[in-house]
């Protein structure tokens, strides 16, 4: 069996929020055996405490992650107000693997290679879904999930950088009581577990291919050889594109992010501006080497929307049985474009339409996303793992039945 | 209003009295009239300033009090009146124009026994409002 | 160079030439994208300042008109015997006039609050079936002048519903206003309340009147809109009452549906969850 209980809080006292909180999901799952719990909270709330109150209501055996968010997601959609939403997960038959690096800024591959190791260490059985959530602001995913697939080839990864509420100031990633940052903490599933990833955005090209001649890690200072900011320029204008060295995320960059196609796996990724120099490089939410094919892309909240119920159908088809768990991480840039929590949920409740408002839900707005591009059952073994950005991914759990 | 308070207003020969701040003078002039024609004394009060002063001389059982004055707010008057324990038993009747939503339960942390609306109240509702105060 | 090579290169000459048209075609796009936008962030600020505007000159007309209706009032009263009869007229229209200032002001100044968000609405446990019954005991001397029965047909068994009681007898007050002034003499209206599968309240008002074009029904729950039947009936109305009885409904999550009431008339199905 397997089973998973979900639920969001928000208050003052964060030991009985949270204490509650794990009561009440306990009681949910009955006497099934506890394997892990996923904790997501707002940065206003006090982080050492988040997962250490966790670990104490469930004991040093309990696998437990978390992260800091640029919003909580649950059961009832986004919340309107700093909450921590969390989801327990209960089986006899299904188990969970949690480990954390630390001091990952500029040994992303590094990192990545200790964390599939430490994963492998807990268990004989094969893995067969990674969770992970890394520093949204100092550390490299990319890098992170090469280094992953050196060690775990084959394994899909998925997950959602930490955030901070758009204050790009720090976040934290919870693992068993402990709280770090510029880290990276995953769990892993080993057992029946059965799952789909569902991956889209809604952009759509605007441009022919452009090729990237400079570039450092997020940076791009040249496009064609000429600065970056040319070829926003050379579409949206140059005064709107002046707001882009003026503010970070400007709204001009919510809509017009670049599309870039991944080298290593050929597929497109979006890459969110958050700002520009004067010297017209641009900073974007994740890498984009040199000689990148990159795309200007266009779109806005309608599309965004559609986006996320295409992602729930495709998952919910090639998951084919009624979910017993559902993780969203959205992008954060996405929550800026909604403008409003009212309008967000309409992107949680697109992808509802395929699992069912009763199925128990979590996640969160992240600064950026990890996900098997397009991940069909078929290619999931197969296909890579990404980092995206302005991309709701949702993965959805059951569990394999003997057929 | 009812004949009893007249009476007994008379039979009393103590009238009620009641002091209207108020800065627009068509209005005072018109509450002043109406009030003085049901058996109260009145004192109108056009500048906000004098309210406190002119409250301390006159001993009102009721003050009718309009926010919007040019020199001191309703506001302040309110908290002046509640600092004072002489106007302990003092009846304030915000009388104003300002919005009910925004401004009805402010108005009464700072002290006022009622929130009237004057562009909604007509007078005879204004005089037996007063009456129930005074009862 | 071959055959196949020189085809081959003029077809991806012509790719070229498709996607350097196609990127002309996203420039302007994004240009109308962006004037779009500014015009948009230009509109809300004109919204803005004209709610501003609006709510000023309401507030400012409250004084004139309050001393204007206490006038009115003292007057009626004092000269009620002393007046002949076409004085005693044109004293009662002056009056009326009045009136509908004051309700134009008070309409104006509760249009900006709900478009703006200062009406919170306050929900407990009431029963529609009192409220109907209140509202149309209040009208009653207004529809009996004009000969209109009025039928009612509450639920047989009513619930106890939390809404806003002052709010929604705003609402419901102002359909039975349009019901009974857009209604013929002798017409009828009918009022009833019933509790759907959906768990919701609906309060139906229905009338025998003018009814509603097809083509405009979804025009009525406009601001400011009136129909052509509604102004040769009430030249003075400026078409705010609707809107605002579906605002303060849709705070409530519920909403108002019209439908035609067969031979001819209006049918408003108030809807709140309960």
């Amino acid at each position: 069996m397997f089973q998973a209980a979900s639920t969001m809080v928000s208050g003052e006292n964060t030991q009985t929020m949270i204490t509650e909180a794990i009561n009440t999901l306990r009681a949910q799952l009955g006497e099934l055996p506890i394997i892990g719990l996923t904790i997501y909270a707002s940065s206003k709330y006090n982080q050492s405490e988040i997962s250490a109150i966790a670990a104490e209501q469930l004991g040093p055996d309990i696998p437990i992650i978390g992260a800091s968010t640029a919003g909580e997601i649950a059961q009832h959609g986004p919340s309107s107000t700093p909450a921590i939403t969390m989801m327990l997960f209960a089986s006899d038959t299904i188990k969970c693997h949690a480990t954390v690096v630390t001091e990952v800024t500029g040994n992303e591959l590094v990192a990545g290679k200790a964390l599939a190791n430490q994963l492998l260490d807990q268990t004989e059985d094969p893995l067969e879904l990674v969770i992970i959530h890394s520093d949204g602001l100092t550390v490299n995913p990319s890098a992170i999930l090469r280094g992953i697939k050196k060690t775990l080839p084959g394994t899909p990864v998925v997950g959602g950088s930490a955030g901070d509420d758009g204050h790009y100031k720090t976040t934290n990633q919870y693992f068993n009581g402990e709280t770090h940052s510029s880290a990276v903490v995953a769990m892993a599933f080993s057992g029946p577990i059965k799952f789909s990833i569902g991956v889209r955005h809604g952009w759509s090209p605007i441009s022919g291919f452009r090729t990237v001649t400079r570039s450092e890690g997020s940076v791009v200072h040249e496009i064609d050889h000429k600065p970056a900011i040319k070829l926003y320029e050379e579409f949206i204008g140059e005064e709107e594109v002046s707001k882009l060295t003026e503010v970070t995320l400007a709204e001009i960059a919510l809509s017009y992010p670049l599309g870039m196609m991944s080298t290593e796996t050929h597929n497109l990724l979006l890459r969110a501006p958050f700002y520009a120099d004067k010297k017209g490089s641009i900073t974007f939410g994740g890498e984009v080497p040199e000689g990148t094919k990159v795309q200007l892309m266009m779109g806005n909240k309608d599309q965004a929307v559609d986006a996320a119920e295409e992602a729930g159908i495709s998952a919910a088809k090639e998951l084919g049985d009624k979910p017993i768990a559902a993780l969203i991480y959205s992008c954060h840039v996405r929550d800026s474009l909604y403008q409003s929590r009212d309008e967000s949920k309409k992107e949680i409740s697109a992808i509802q339409k395929s699992i069912g408002v009763d199925t128990p839900l979590t996640g969160f707005f992240t600064y950026a996303e990890q996900a098997p591009i397009l991940g069909t059952n078929a290619t999931l073994k197969t296909c890579d793992s990404e980092t995206y950005n302005e991309t709701i991914v949702t993965v959805l759990m059951s569990e394999k039945t003997e057929n | 209003m009812s004949i009893n308070s007249t009476v007994s207003n008379l039979v009393n020969s103590v009238k009620t009295k009641i002091m209207i701040v108020e800065d627009d003078t068509l209005i005072i002039d018109m509450v002043a009239r109406k009030l003085t024609e049901a058996g109260f004394e009145t004192k109108p009060v056009i500048d906000g300033e004098q309210a406190i002063a002119a409250a301390t001389l006159f001993s009102p059982s009721v003050i009718i009090l309009d926010l919007m004055l040019p020199n001191k707010s309703g506001e302040d008057i309110l908290k002046e009146l509640a600092a004072q324990s002489i106007f302990a038993n003092t009846k304030i009747i915000v009388f104003t124009n300002k919005n009910r939503e925004e401004n009805e339960s402010h108005v009464k942390d700072l002290g006022a026994d009622m929130y009237l609306v004057k562009a909604s109240t007509d007078l005879d509702t204004l005089v037996s409002h007063i009456n129930n105060l005074t009862e | 160079m071959t055959d196949k090579e020189t085809q081959l290169q003029a077809e991806v000459d012509q790719l070229q030439e498709t996607i350097t048209g196609l990127e002309s075609t996203s420039k302007m796009l994004v240009r109308r994208d962006i004037d779009l936008r500014r015009a948009y962030d230009n509109l809300k600020l004109l919204d803005r300042e004209k709610t501003e505007f609006v709510s000023i000159a309401a507030h400012q007309l409250r004084t004139p008109v309050t001393t204007a209706r206490w006038a009115m009032t003292a007057l009626q009263k004092n000269l009620s015997a002393s007046l002949k009869e076409d004085q005693s007229d044109l004293l009662e229209r002056a009056a009326d006039s009045v009136e509908r200032i004051f309700n134009l002001t008070e309409d104006l100044l509760e249009l900006n609050r709900i478009d703006f968000g200062d009406t919170p609405i306050h929900p407990v446990p009431s029963s529609a079936e009192k409220l109907l019954e209140s509202i149309v005991e209040d009208h009653r001397p207004q529809f009996e002048k004009r000969s209109i029965t009025v039928e009612k047909n509450y639920a047989s068994n009513p619930k106890a519903v939390a809404f806003d009681p002052v709010k929604v007898r705003d609402a419901i007050d102002n359909l039975f206003d349009n019901a009974i002034k857009y209604t013929p003499i002798g017409g009828e209206i009918k009022v009833a309340t019933s509790y759907n599968s959906n768990d919701e309240l609906q309060i139906r008002i229905g009338d025998t009147g003018i009814g509603v074009a097809k083509d405009l029904e979804d025009k009525i729950f406009q601001k400011f809109t009136r129909l052509g039947n509604a102004e040769a009936v009430d030249p003075n109305g400026i078409g705010l009452g609707l809107y605002v009885a579906k605002s303060l409904i849709e705070k409530h999550g519920g909403s108002i549906i019209y439908t035609h009431n067969q031979p001819h008339g209006s049918i408003f199905t108030v809807n709140i969850p309960c």
